[in-house]
């Protein structure tokens, strides 16, 4: 009864939106027509018309909702980790792999969702949407400026070695995150966490302060 | 060619040059010089098409032959070498005769995520492949640590898996962000990885 109640009090916009998702995550498959879209959420073809002017621009909105802007990350919740160079990076790192392993929630969906479902349905479009790369590209900006701030500041503090830029082992930091996270969408790893615990003793032994 | 094939390869192409798997059937129509009921007499429908391109030109892409590997020199070469013969064969891509081109890995997602990326065969090969990579690296860290050329103060598990997480990592970069410069990228990424590693 309250679900329902919920609901009724949503923009009809969302529920088309939240809707079709989860049409897209039953049908395991990110094709659906109007007509699909008007069964699951009783408005009639026309109405979805009202809202939205085509198809692609439903699709194009889920995107951005739903997949692109997961991307992005709490960066302010980052800057507030505390600690030496190692602790900050370690901390950060984890933090991050958190709040991506975290699932989405979607109102009409009963569960959480995990992230990765979303984006197995919804890559091919992704990669039709015009300004995901430019998306994705300011997200990582957004990262690897946090990372240079506390790398910078540990070759000062002689805590990282000084015999590389800071862009390099900046970039060794985000290689590492890039290929942990896709171990996790592609071989469905369960724990960012512990791959991350794995691998951080090492990439700790090639940016470390060297003599 | 046969029309079932030369049916494959024009979506294919059409896929490719959309850049979508939102294709219909009067596109695949017009491409193939075919009508209709042309099309349907050898696939029951469009998804059956798509499925049919994944275990076409997707299942043998993923699988990488470690045999064609060729190891010579001492650990790091044999590492290096490993490395980026696997990088390259994601990258690269596979050539596709009639459509003249390559298709490269990111088509290869567009499709796979489109027909049932879940799908048990394709999962099963993707996870195959990673854990192949794993045990060739596997091999070689052991025989570097027994050379003297890998330090042994760290385990060989967390070091073949520093040395995929590298991989992989690199792999997706391409990936999201369509870089040109992997091999540079890689090169720089791989004497990091190899100062922590190698012995003192």
């Amino acid at each position: 009864m309250i679900k329902h109640e919920y609901i009724k009090c949503m923009d009809t916009k969302e529920l088309i939106l939240e809707k079709t998702l989860k049409l897209m995550i039953e049908k395991q498959n990110s094709l659906v027509s109007v007509r699909e879209i008007s069964d699951a959420t009783g408005i009639a073809t026309g109405g979805i018309y009202h809202y939205f002017s085509n198809k692609k621009q439903i699709y194009d909105e889920i995107i951005e909702r739903y997949a692109i802007n997961y991307v992005k990350f709490d960066i302010d919740k980052l800057r507030q980790i505390r600690g030496n160079a190692k602790e900050k990076i370690h901390n950060a790192m984890v933090e991050i792999f958190k709040q991506k392993q975290n699932g989405i929630k979607i109102e009409t969906i009963e569960d959480k969702i995990d992230y990765r479902i979303i984006l197995i349905i919804l890559t091919p479009n992704i990669y039709s949407y015009e300004n995901s790369m430019e998306f994705y590209q300011g997200v990582l900006k957004e990262l690897e400026d946090f990372f240079a701030e506390i790398v910078e500041e540990g070759q000062k503090n002689s805590e990282i070695r000084q015999d590389l830029s800071t862009e390099d082992i900046v970039e060794s930091l985000i290689i590492m995150y890039t290929g942990i996270q896709y171990k996790w969408e592609e071989y469905l790893i369960d724990d960012m966490i512990k791959s991350f615990e794995d691998n951080f003793d090492l990439e700790w032994e090639k940016i470390k302060f060297r003599e | 060619m046969n029309t079932k094939d030369m049916i494959l390869e024009k979506t294919l192409k059409l896929i490719l040059d959309k850049g979508t798997i939102d294709i219909s059937i009067s596109e695949i129509r017009n491409s193939t010089e075919l009508t209709t009921g042309g099309i349907y007499y050898h696939f029951p429908d469009k998804s059956a098409i798509f499925e049919a391109i994944v275990q076409k030109y997707i299942i043998d892409y993923i699988k990488i032959d470690f045999d064609k590997i060729i190891l010579e020199g001492s650990s790091r070469e044999k590492i290096h070498d490993a490395l980026l013969y696997i990088l390259n064969h994601f990258i690269e891509g596979v050539e596709i005769e009639s459509i003249n081109e390559k298709i490269n890995y990111r088509s290869v997602m567009h499709l796979l995520t489109a027909t049932g990326y879940a799908e048990d065969e394709v999962y099963s090969i993707i996870l195959q492949t990673g854990k192949d990579i794993r045990i060739f690296l596997t091999g070689l860290v052991e025989d570097g640590k027994m050379q003297n050329e890998i330090r042994k103060d760290f385990p060989t598990k967390n070091i073949v898996e520093s040395l995929f997480t590298m991989y992989m990592g690199i792999q997706n970069f391409w990936l999201t962000f369509a870089t040109d410069n992997i091999d540079a990228m890689f090169e720089k990424n791989f004497d990091i990885t190899w100062q922590a590693i190698e012995c003192q």
